[in-house]
């Protein structure tokens, strides 16, 4: 009615004014949906974000980051107590933005409680670190505005002198030169968020398996950086303001002593306002945890540890929390069937998780008998095991015409060429890490890491010979060929050998 | 900030904004400060002196010329020492090339003769060969009264500062900028046809000229490995890449003008419909060759000198070859500067004496060729034999720009031994066996480079058509037009070669 | 001079520059009239008119000058 009354000039204005909103309003939601298309395939993050708006109501959401994904099941709570609970975490994430997790999530759903687990405060720092930032700003829409603040925030709270800034916001500035995603029906697949789901509600397990020893606690109170003050003051604010029911935890991990402090004094910060803090690392006990067989690296449990975590942490919630028992809900069907399909996969994760750890636990038994094998051929068999590294070294010329098939089949494997002087491998059962038959120094880095580094090895052939592992040096100078066997996971030296080769047929295994 | 980046993108929207909010009466002024605030992120900051030093040479010039014009001060004078300031400041900061082959050519004469060579390390000042052709012509236009002088020191500088000609032109008259100064109504129209023509202009750069200069380089970093037929493709295909290049850049500078309502002269006309090399000119980089013709040509051709000359060779030669004997000579000269303004010894010989023996030659023979064309009986009206003139004024072009692409003479020699060499081991079958794969691209870069010259052969037919494509664009319906655009845009977000994961290449035609 | 003079020798100078007997030049006559005269034909034309005519046409009229007309103007304005 008004618009037949308005005139030409104007009318022609207010078409021109609504068609450059309609168009640029294309462009955008265009815009959104290839964005998701070529975002890069971190498929856990994006789908334990993207998941999270499927889900329904959750009672209770839990943020952080992988110290969160490893360790807490969801439908395991599901199962024994009726809550709905969620894993709303990605990869690498840091406390800094911790906030934004919360925020985005109220978008779609106000839980009765929140659960933050600040373990990652202790890695804040002032850098752009991409990944903590790009897991979850790459895994929301566009036309988020708690991403647009997220990212801004992250960004201009540390050091963004020499980052892309666009391509934070505008991240197919970044990927849009992945042309293979073009072809897989899984990206596309996101330009509808509604249809991804994530059953096993943003838990995926580590089954790897590292033994450590307990850490030893402190109750000294470390002082926080600048950046970590900011992080915890601005988590706090936000749930103060809002008003949120939120519970403060630090996971169990093997937590080095500084680290420690510094979770010491965010936990004093904490009850301070008025929230409560549990730091795990002081319940390994009351856990159960296992630090033989229940960690998969120096942050993570694997899924044995997980299992003993999701039970503590579940009655703990439902000792000290009102939470609704959903189980006789017929509107609450979607978790039931998802719960058996979890139940599946976790039988098979146990099963692997614990083959992996018996795997270990049976070489560091071959490895107690093994000293005390005089036998050349079962000593040769039992070293092969790919849980050791095998560190071998000959210092001059040997006498032997190949007439021990034993022998002979220890230096075909090892390629040792009995013409040559010197000679130095390190090999992992039948993969060679390094092996040379010249006058050469090298420098290796062995065992398995899990964040505990490698263990230097240094060997040197010919003049000035030296094998030094860690920082002791092991070599023999009289030894014809002198082998060293180092167990990977326990990362200790469980044999040293020289072997010695007799009347040119017998081969004797001395040891010191 | 490149005029391909994000940032630009943002500087343009934010200074149309304050634009056209202002009073008219300051437009002016805020296109003076979006200049300085565009040279300082664009270029070392402090070279905008020699900018200032330009325009204040000009404007005491201008308006002593004017003052002292009815008096007896000889203003030629005045105008032509501004001019030889200009000049020297231009070959002092620009003229590396002339000042190292210069000096080598007197060292190798007079070996006793050394030169200090640190002293002329300056920065030239960004976009220096563009304002000091603008510059010149401005003093000239006074000085021959086709211009009133600017009594505004600072109106003046915007003339010669304004930001988006820096990059590579258009260099513009005084009288084509003049609107620089008047009062501009916010058009839906312009915005619309500038934001077009901008994304076609990053389309021909981002999409088309780079993908083909992954192509280019390749062959001639390595012209072991692409030997034969490869070094005469990358001959062939610098042209377009050529012309994607610089062409796409000027669509991006006229279409930002458009955007603020400044209407900057066109630098092309469908160059490669040309059919003979003259014409060629007529079509690529118009500004430079409309100035030359203007400034240098015809002064010369009024000059004394030149009138003498074209006496005593009517007194000598025949009435053709004594009007050609100017001709040449005049010549000569306009393509002498037109080389020189590229700034070095190699633009000299692939610009200057390239294609001023190819117009001196064909003039003289012109008529030799015409009568071999009716004795052969050639349909020279025909479609195919247009096409022929095409083709042949294409390879001529792209035989000078060997020198254009060589990094320096000497590379440019190299490259033509190596195409000549490659005559005898020709090897067509490598287009066939997927060696293009190996040069960095692959087949769909190679569908999308065929699909964009395709487009960019239909588009410029079109503008020359309809005098502007997008005015047909205006007359398809409302789901062509849109969609058109909408594709475009995403064709350039998607196969751009631009972001984190490339280095921001940078213009050919920079620099001058 | 009159005007009709004027455009007699400049018809002599237009056949003379553009090597065409038949070439007549009137007030409206423009670039596209005749096929040769381009930017580059035209100041070959301008130094042929200044020479017959005995003077120097002003740089700034060569460009500005839109038909013959207003080089005729030029002419009596400048001529001899």
């Amino acid at each position: 009615m008004v618009y037949s009354y308005m005139s030409t000039d104007r009318k022609e204005k207010l078409k021109k004014i609504i068609a450059c909103i309609l168009f640029i309003s294309i462009v955008f939601f265009l815009l959104c949906k290839v964005t998701w298309i070529f975002r890069g395939n971190k498929s856990e993050a994006r789908e334990d974000i993207a998941g999270f708006k499927s889900q329904g109501k959750i009672d209770v959401v839990l943020c952080a980051g992988s110290n969160l994904l490893r360790y807490y099941q969801p439908l395991e709570a599901w199962n024994q107590k009726g809550y709905t609970s969620y894993n709303y975490a990605t990869s690498s994430a840091r406390a800094d933005l911790l906030k934004e997790y919360i925020e985005d999530s109220r978008t779609t759903n106000e839980a009765l409680l929140y659960v933050c687990d600040i373990r990652t405060i202790t890695d804040v720092n002032k850098e752009v670190e991409e990944a903590s930032v790009r897991n979850w700003s790459d895994s929301l829409s566009l036309s988020s505005v708690t991403r647009l603040k997220g990212i801004s925030s992250f960004l201009f709270t540390r050091d963004y002198k020499d980052c892309d800034i666009p391509s934070f916001y505008l991240d197919i500035i970044k990927y849009h030169s992945n042309y293979d995603s073009l072809k897989d029906a899984y990206q596309w697949s996101y330009t509808n968020t509604k249809n991804i789901d994530n059953i096993d509600k943003g838990f995926s397990p580590n089954q790897n398996h590292i033994p450590f020893e307990e850490p030893i606690s402190t109750n000294v109170r470390g002082e926080l950086s600048e950046q970590q003050e900011y992080a915890l003051d601005k988590l706090l604010n936000y749930c103060e303001k809002e008003k949120l029911n939120v519970l403060f935890i630090c996971c169990p991990y093997i937590a080095p002593k500084e680290e420690w402090e510094i979770l010491n004094t965010c936990g004093d910060k904490i009850k301070e306002r008025g929230y409560t803090f549990i730091n795990f690392n002081e319940y390994y006990d009351e856990i159960g945890l296992d630090f033989e067989r229940d960690f998969g690296d120096v942050n993570h449990v694997n899924y044995l540890g997980a299992e003993k975590y999701t039970a503590y942490l579940m009655n703990y919630l439902s000792e000290n929390y009102e939470l609704p028992d959903h189980r006789e809900d017929t509107s609450y069907r979607k978790w039931e069937e998802d719960y058996a399909v979890f139940d599946a996969s976790r039988r098979q994760w146990r099963l692997d998780t614990t083959e992996v750890v018996e795997e270990h636990l049976n070489a560091k038994k071959t490895a107690e008998t093994l000293r005390s094998l005089e036998n050349f051929d079962s000593w040769y068999q039992q070293i092969q095991d790919n849980n050791f590294t095998v560190i071998i070294k000959k210092n001059g010329y040997l006498e032997y015409s190949n007439t021990n098939d034993i022998l002979n089949s220890f230096i075909e494997k090892y390629e040792i060429d009995m013409t040559q002087k010197y000679y130095i491998g390190l090999w992992n059962s039948d993969e060679c890490i390094f092996s040379t038959n010249d006058e050469e120094s090298v420098e290796q880095g062995i065992g398995v890491d899990g964040g505990r580094g490698l263990t230097p090895c240094i060997i040197t052939s010919g003049e000035g010979s030296m094998l030094c592992i860690g920082d002791t040096d092991y070599y023999h100078q009289d030894a014809d060929i002198q082998v060293i066997v180092y167990d990977n996971n326990y990362k200790q030296i469980i044999d040293d050998v020289n072997i010695q080769i007799v009347d040119d047929k017998e081969v004797h295994l001395i040891r010191a | 900030m490149t005029v391909t980046s994000f940032y630009f993108l943002v500087f343009i929207v934010i200074g149309a904004a304050i634009y056209y909010i202002v009073p008219k009466k300051v437009q002016w002024l805020i296109l003076l400060g979006l200049s300085f605030v565009f040279y300082y992120f664009s270029a070392v900051p402090y070279t905008i002196i020699y900018l200032l030093l330009s325009t204040l040479i000009a404007y005491i010039t201008t308006i002593a010329i004017e003052k002292y014009r009815d008096k007896r001060t000889n203003i030629a004078v005045i105008a032509c020492t501004a001019i030889i300031f200009n000049i020297v400041i231009w070959f002092l900061l620009k003229g590396n090339s002339f000042w190292s082959h210069g000096v080598l050519l007197i060292e190798k004469t007079f070996p006793s003769v050394h030169f200090n060579m640190s002293v002329l390390h300056l920065t030239a000042a960004f976009g220096m060969g563009y304002y000091t052709a603008q510059v010149i012509g401005y003093i000239l236009d006074c000085y021959w009264e086709i211009s009133k002088p600017q009594k505004n020191p600072f109106k003046l500088f915007l003339f010669v500062c304004f930001f988006p000609q820096l990059t590579v032109g258009p260099i513009s008259k005084y009288s084509q900028l003049e609107c620089l100064y008047r009062e501009h109504r916010f058009s839906y129209k312009n915005i619309c046809f500038g934001s077009q023509r901008i994304l076609w202009g990053m389309f021909k750069k981002l999409v088309v000229s780079d993908r083909i200069a992954i192509i280019t380089t390749a062959i001639w970093a390595d012209t072991i490995s692409y030997s034969g037929v490869w070094p005469w493709i990358a001959v062939f295909l610098y042209p377009i890449q050529l012309y994607g290049d610089f062409s796409g850049c000027v669509d991006i500078i006229l279409g930002t003008a458009e955007i603020f309502d400044i209407k900057l002269p066109e630098n092309f006309n469908n160059p490669f419909k040309s059919c003979s090399v003259q014409e060629f000119w007529q079509r690529w980089h118009i500004t430079l060759g409309t100035w030359a013709k203007d400034y240098v040509y015809y002064p010369v051709l009024k000059s004394k000198y030149l009138i003498s000359i074209g006496k005593w060779s009517k007194k000598h030669f025949t009435k053709r070859i004594a009007k050609l004997i100017p001709w040449t000579l005049g010549m000569g000269v306009l393509w002498l500067v037109m080389g020189i303004w590229h700034g070095s010894v190699r633009h000299i010989a692939g610009v200057s004496l390239w294609y001023w023996g190819i117009l001196v030659l064909g003039e003289f023979f012109g008529s030799v060729f015409k009568n071999m064309v009716e004795y052969l009986n050639i349909k020279s009206e025909s479609y195919s034999w247009v096409l022929l003139q095409r083709i042949r004024t294409y390879a001529i072009f792209s035989a000078g720009s060997v020198f254009f692409a060589a990094e320096s003479f000497r590379d440019a020699l190299f490259r033509y031994q190596t195409l000549f060499a490659s005559i005898k081991n020709l090897n067509p079958w490598t287009l066939f066996d997927g060696t293009v794969i190996r040069l960095g691209v692959t087949w769909g870069d190679v569908n999308i480079i065929i699909l964009g010259i395709f487009l960019l052969h239909k588009i410029d037919t079109l503008r020359e058509k309809e005098g502007m494509a997008r005015e047909w664009m205006q007359k398809q319906i409302v789901v062509f037009r849109w969609g058109a655009w909408i594709s475009l845009f995403f064709l350039v977000l998607i196969y751009g070669l631009y972001g984190p994961g490339y280095e921001a290449s940078q213009f050919i035609y920079q620099g001058f | 001079m009159t005007r009709e003079e004027v455009f007699e020798r400049l018809n002599k100078v237009f056949r003379e520059v553009f090597d065409d007997t038949e070439i007549v030049v009137g007030e409206k006559t423009t670039s596209n009239d005749i096929e040769d005269w381009d930017s580059f034909e035209h100041i070959n034309l301008v130094v042929a008119v200044e020479e017959e005519f005995s003077f120097k046409i002003p740089m700034g009229r060569v460009v500005t000058m839109e038909n013959v007309g207003e080089m005729v103007d030029i002419i009596l304005e400048l001529g001899k």
